[in-house]
């Protein structure tokens, strides 16, 4: 696999590229989030990519296991949202660092949304270099793996998806000088059903 | 604000699903403790001005859409005789499942004032 100007080259790889999801320039590429779309085909995906302001990751994993990219690896997409506090989810946060999140979780003003708790949070949380931070839209790319969400839960990858999903993270590791402990699931980063991505493996 | 997607955005074109009538909950808790939610309660009437306003979304849209907060209130309402549950989520969502059928999942946008 090889980069240029944001696109991958490589036979294994199809361009889908949607300028629909880029979101200006992606400066550095820390970590990468895998996700699932919630969707049972790529088509619907890709389709969706063409909306003025939709959201997508940089890369989608068909069930056939064919890998579209769909952004460039040097733009920035919205597929993240709000991140989580890392050192409060592990316990680890500096004594100001914990009484400054504290302050957030538990404002003396009794009324704050909750949306605002986690908006205020991420904000508190991007402000710090990664990794000790959970990575952002503004150093991850994403990795979409189609997969529906019927019955609550997230389905397992196919078998092409996760050879897919093996070669794609391993490559991009290379690429970018990452290690896997640089590889996230999304639930892990931000918000979200703690099925998604769980059984997808790099 | 930061945006997310693990999917596209779809128009939800299922009928509205929300439970109309009876609506009652039944308990509440968190799937994990995390601080930013925790204690999230409603009332039987807040419940009710949630499926007020609440509308359909596909499972694409909650994702891409809202925070899938942990914390969650339980409930069941009546509907022309069969008992509906659902589960109303702190970050706005809610999932509905309908006797013996499939779970559809709705959205609230507006609604902060309950979700505090």
């Amino acid at each position: 696999m090889t980069e240029s100007k944001g696109k991958i080259i490589d036979g294994k790889v199809t361009q889908k590229i949607a300028p629909a999801i880029e979101r200006g320039a992606l400066d550095a590429v820390h970590a990468i989030v895998m996700h699932q779309t919630g969707g049972s085909s790529a088509e619907s995906t890709l389709a969706s990519y063409g909306h003025k302001g939709a959201n997508g990751a940089h890369f989608l994993i068909d069930t056939d296991g064919t890998i579209y990219q769909t952004a460039h690896v040097d733009k920035r997409t919205h597929h993240v949202g709000n991140i989580q506090s890392r050192c409060h989810n592990l316990k680890s946060c500096s004594p100001d660092d914990a009484t400054a999140i504290d302050t957030i979780l538990h404002p003396k003003k009794k009324k704050v949304p909750y949306s605002t708790k986690v908006r205020q949070l991420s904000d508190h949380e991007a402000k710090k270099a990664y990794p000790k931070r959970y990575p952002t839209n503004s150093d991850s790319l994403g990795i979409e793996v189609v997969g529906s969400f019927d019955g609550g839960i997230y389905e397992d990858p196919t078998s092409d998806q996760a050879d897919s999903v093996k070669w794609l993270v391993a490559e991009l590791l290379a690429l970018f000088k990452l290690t896997t402990d640089d590889v996230y699931r999304h639930p892990t980063v931000s918000y979200k059903h703690a099925s998604e991505a769980s059984n997808v493996t790099w | 604000m930061l945006a997310t997607s693990c999917s596209p955005p779809q128009s939800a074109n299922q009928s509205q699903p929300a439970p109309a009538d009876a609506i009652h909950v039944t308990g509440h808790g968190v799937d994990q403790a995390s601080g930013i939610c925790d204690g999230f309660t409603l009332t039987d009437a807040q419940a009710q001005q949630f499926f007020a306003k609440a509308t359909a979304i596909t499972p694409e849209q909650m994702h891409a859409d809202y925070d899938y907060l942990p914390c969650w209130v339980d409930g069941t309402t009546t509907r022309g005789g069969a008992r509906w549950t659902w589960r109303i989520r702190a970050g706005g969502t809610a999932e509905v499942t309908p006797p013996g059928g499939q779970m559809t999942f709705l959205g609230c946008k507006s609604c902060d004032d309950l979700f505090q």
